[in-house]
């Protein structure tokens, strides 16, 4: 898939590239609108990561204008301000998602997954992976065709890892993701353990072919065939 | 003491001991040209009847029924010579009209007839009437004193009071003032000089506090925005480099260690965003949210996170309490006192939380009441840092409940910390 | 604290000028002002002397004369008769102004003349008949007084 990230701060715009490419992804890069638009014009893309603060005009203008040309392509806005009211203009103009500044790249890359995935998916958004299937509105999870049940924090926790697999999230990022953002400051994550082992032990009774393993003793990471 | 009664002090002492002195001057001069009068007819009285007796004439009756008499003796050369010619004095005349005596002025002359005889001429006359006079005159004066001290105390208090109106509309303002909160303007109609000055110089002061304070909360916006995106970009590489396959344990672990430090700075930058945020007003937006369900929430979310801690919570509850506030806001708010109460009760310890109409408790145990006055400012931990920590939980807290109508109160009772949150305009 | 012994030395002036009592002291003939002296000498030169008395004022004292004849006068301190009195009508010639004399002879001639009274801007008679005449400087009537 072709992406192309419209981003002003170089050493981030680095960053993203070298991460989505290492996920498989084709990347290129535009540092202000002029070459956004230029690069626009000339290729498609799968996905477009609009910065909305660049320097010489408005990143919502380009979205506005991609939009207008009939386009399709997916488009994930990214801000550094944080306002509510450019989440709501971006997502009226037609951005797919809006992702706030700082992110984690991990983050990042389970949006645009989720947002190329739903524009695949004519039906319900679910997340696969070896012969886990989770569906997100219904709150079901298949493992090889069969129907599994898990409690409410074992699904946030198995759905969490879903979106971003192959990558190490750390106990604490899990914690605040799935438990709130009053989570991460605890420093016992003796109920995080007590899910996890119960979720791990849930998926090798179904013979799931995934698994998510512990690493280095303070993450954990989830292993796809 | 307060300044109009130290002026009316100041004033008014010299002021009531000159009265008091001139007063009294004042009755003394009264009372000594009643006596001097009185003395005055004596003399007149006596040159008379020595005229009338040396130039032979008929003397006047001794006892006329008027209450003034005299008597003329005789004196050889040398009982002349050994008294004062002129003599005045105190004496008991007899009045033959009231028989009885009277306490009466009298006057001796000692003078010499044709034939070289001496004789002398006592008069006197009775004086209870001056007396009467005198203590009279001594009484109004007392009276008029007192009188004219009371109204001039009363004067003096009405002017300065009205007088100092406009001052105590400055103090009263000045009470009311908090920086960043928009205040009314400073009061100041008046056409006293010096209050004018002081009004313009207090006003000229508070932009200048306002406008410092501004910059200082948009420096803080500013910076914290400008510290994201190197923090993020940190952060990513880091997670970048724990991604590789070719890391060892150990270099996984300092790597790893980073990463919790930079995720806490970030964490810190965030929440000074959102302080500098919530200061500035930018959650207008309100509903109606019941905090006794936000509350029981939460609650349920700790009890799980803490649960290895065994904390026991008690919740009274007698209604619901519904605030108009920004979801966020009572997210932040709720979220966390709770947490908060969770973190800083020890093993087997409880949390107790009261909930009603118009506000709720939650408290913990404690062993030592924090700081009053410094508990809910930024980066108080008096426990030490703790890991991961920012030190501006209670900061948040604080501000929300400023910029949504609310107050915050600390109180440590019975060996507890208390937080309590009420509505502004409710006991 | 030169203040404090202002206010003090008013206050003690203020305090001494209020005893008003009169004081009059008996002196003696040499005491007298030499006018009151040559008065005396030549309107009463065979006359003696019953009492002198002063009245103590700090500023004009004043001189009272009795004569053993009853007749009475008061001299201011430099010596110039100011009032004489007597019971007899006994008062000379040349004491009294020849124009109030003749004016009073106008109004009442058979009333004599007890006692004469002159300050600077007036003249009194007191006359027998229990009547008081005051004249200006220029013998005019200026009141009469019962």
């Amino acid at each position: 898939m072709k992406l192309l990230i419209i981003e002003d701060e170089i050493s981030l715009q680095e960053i993203m590239a070298s991460a989505l490419k290492k996920e498989g992804y084709i990347v290129e890069t535009a540092s202000d609108c002029k070459t956004a638009e230029d690069k626009l014009s000339v290729y498609n893309y799968d996905c477009v990561i609009l910065d909305i603060t660049l320097p010489d005009g408005n990143g919502l203008d380009i979205l506005a204008d991609i939009k207008k040309s009939g386009s399709s392509v997916n488009i994930i806005i990214t801000s550094a301000r944080d306002s509510i009211d450019d989440k709501i203009k971006g997502l009226e103009l037609g951005a797919d998602d809006y992702l706030a500044k700082p992110f984690h790249i991990a983050e990042l890359a389970a949006r645009i997954r989720s947002v190329t995935r739903r524009s695949r998916n004519a039906g319900e958004l679910s997340y696969k992976a070896g012969n886990v299937t989770l569906y997100e509105s219904s709150q079901r999870l298949t493992i090889g065709g069969n129907e599994v049940s898990l409690l409410k924090k074992e699904f946030d926790i198995l759905k969490y890892f879903l979106m971003r697999p192959g990558h190490m999230v750390d106990k604490a990022v899990l914690a605040e993701a799935v438990w709130g953002d009053h989570a991460d400051q605890s420093d016992d994550f003796q109920y995080v353990y007590a899910q996890m082992k119960n979720l791990r032990r849930k998926l090798s009774e179904a013979g799931a072919d995934i698994e998510i393993k512990s690493v280095y003793g303070f993450g954990y990471k989830l292993i796809t065939p | 003491m307060k300044l109009a009664y130290k002026i009316i002090l100041t004033f008014l002492t010299p002021l009531v001991l000159a009265l008091g002195l001139w007063g009294w001057l004042s009755y003394r001069t009264m009372s000594e040209k009643i006596h001097a009068d009185t003395d005055l007819i004596l003399r007149d009285y006596s040159d008379d009847i020595i005229m009338r007796f040396l130039s032979g004439k008929e003397l006047p009756e001794r006892f006329n029924g008027a209450y003034n008499t005299y008597y003329i003796e005789s004196l050889t050369a040398e009982e002349a010579a050994s008294v004062n010619a002129v003599e005045y004095g105190e004496a008991e005349a007899f009045l033959r009209s009231q028989e009885e005596f009277a306490s009466s002025r009298i006057r001796k002359q000692v003078f010499q007839d044709s034939e070289g005889n001496f004789r002398r001429l006592t008069v006197s006359l009775p004086t209870f009437e001056q007396e009467v006079l005198v203590e009279h005159v001594l009484w109004w004066t007392i009276i008029l004193f007192a009188v004219l001290l009371l109204a001039l105390l009363a004067i003096c208090i009405v002017s300065l009071n009205y007088n100092m109106r406009p001052l105590y509309r400055l103090l009263k303002w000045i009470d009311g003032y908090q920086p960043g909160l928009h205040a009314d303007k400073v009061p100041s109609d008046t056409d006293i000089v010096e209050f004018r000055k002081l009004a313009s110089t207090l006003e000229e002061a508070v932009t200048r506090i306002e406008s410092q304070y501004e910059e200082r909360k948009i420096f803080i916006g500013n910076a914290s925005h400008e510290l994201q995106t190197p923090l993020a970009v940190c952060n990513n590489r880091i997670e970048m480099l724990l991604e590789r396959p070719d890391l060892n344990e150990e270099i996984a672990t300092e790597l790893i260690k980073i990463h919790r430090s930079l995720g806490g700075l970030v964490r810190l930058n965030k929440t000074l965003l959102l302080l500098s945020k919530i200061e500035n007003g930018q959650f207008p937006q309100t509903s109606e949210i019941d905090l006794s369900a936000l509350l029981q929430e939460n609650i349920k979310l700790n009890q799980e996170i803490y649960g290895h801690k065994n904390i026991c919570i008690d919740v009274e509850s007698t209604s619901g309490c519904v605030v108009s506030i920004d979801e966020q806001m009572a997210s932040i708010l709720v979220g966390n006192l709770v947490k908060n109460a969770f973190i800083y009760t020890s093993q087997g310890g409880q949390i107790e939380v009261k909930i009603w109409e118009s506000g709720f408790s939650i408290s913990n145990p404690g062993t030592a009441p924090l700081d009053k006055d410094m508990v809910f400012r930024r980066f108080y931990q008096p426990s030490g840092r703790r890991e991961g920590a920012t030190g501006l939980g209670l900061a948040l807290v604080y501000s929300v409940c400023i910029n949504n109508g609310l107050d915050v109160n600390y109180d440590f009772e019975n060996g507890r910390h208390i937080f309590s949150v009420i509505l502004k305009n409710s006991k | 604290m030169n203040m404090k012994r202002i206010i003090i030395s008013v206050v003690i002036a203020l305090v001494s000028l209020s005893n008003l009592r009169a004081d009059d002291i008996p002196v003696m003939w040499a005491q007298l002002p030499e006018a009151a002296q040559a008065f005396i000498n030549k309107y009463y030169q065979n006359e003696k002397v019953s009492f002198v008395t002063v009245d103590d004022d700090l500023i004009a004292p004043d001189y009272h004369v009795a004569l053993v004849n009853g007749v009475m006068m008061q001299f201011s301190h430099k010596g110039k008769l100011e009032k004489i009195e007597s019971k007899n009508a006994s008062i000379p010639e040349g004491i009294i102004p020849i124009q109030i004399i003749q004016a009073v002879k106008g109004f009442y001639p058979d009333v004599n003349i007890l006692g004469y009274e002159v300050d600077w801007n007036s003249h009194e008679v007191k006359l027998s008949n229990r009547l008081e005449l005051k004249f200006n400087n220029k013998f005019k009537i200026k009141r009469l007084d019962d």
